[in-house]
């Protein structure tokens, strides 16, 4: 979609102004929110967040797939991916704001 | 598990915090993420991973529930891509 890129630093101003906190510790505490997601992905638990979504992990088997470069056949090995569901509220109120942006 | 339960998890990560200013802390991360995304923008945690909207054209569907033909309008997601350190943890 369209123009810009959020980035640490812009969510960290937010928070700052929603929390008072300072410009260190702001920054800092968003790390630690990912950075816990991460951990608690790792051991294969799901995360909800109400009126937000779900961060979950999963596990995936081995396949056969192809280099699309070379056309080789190559077997692509098992692994766990991370994923994010939607929810149902997020997803109407993006699609609604979006479309009467247009309009 | 629950954001309440993050919550906890993270008090102890966090000592010099309460668990309401944790808890107001990640429901404002999350808020924030909604409204970027709500105006169309990017969000980019490299590390992560990013959130970005994804626009689906209108097509032809079926209503599960009778077998109906109907008619899907384009629409907006939200879409969650993990990031290389995310996965590599994940791995490792």
């Amino acid at each position: 979609m369209s123009g810009k890129t959020v980035t640490r630093v812009h969510l960290s101003q937010a928070l700052r102004k929603k929390t008072g906190l300072s410009r260190k510790e702001s920054l800092g505490s968003i790390e630690a929110v990912l950075n816990e997601i991460v951990m608690v992905l790792k051991e294969d638990k799901s995360i909800k967040i109400p009126l937000f979504g779900v961060f979950f992990a999963r596990q995936k088997k081995e396949r056969m797939g192809r280099n699309p470069k070379t056309l080789k056949d190559a077997v692509i090995s098992a692994r766990k991916v991370a994923g994010f569901r939607v929810s149902r509220l997020m997803k109407d109120r993006i699609d609604l704001s979006l479309k009467k942006k247009k309009h | 598990m629950t954001r309440a339960e993050l919550v906890v998890r993270l008090s102890s990560k966090m000592p010099d915090k309460s668990n309401h200013e944790i808890e107001k802390i990640v429901a404002a991360l999350f808020e924030e993420i909604s409204h970027t995304l709500e105006k169309g923008h990017r969000i980019e945690l490299r590390g992560f991973g990013s959130f970005f909207i994804k626009k689906r054209g209108e097509r032809r569907g079926v209503d599960p529930r009778n077998g109906d033909k109907i008619h899907i309008d384009s629409h907006h997601v939200p879409v969650f891509r993990p990031g290389r350190v995310l996965l590599q943890t994940l791995n490792s």
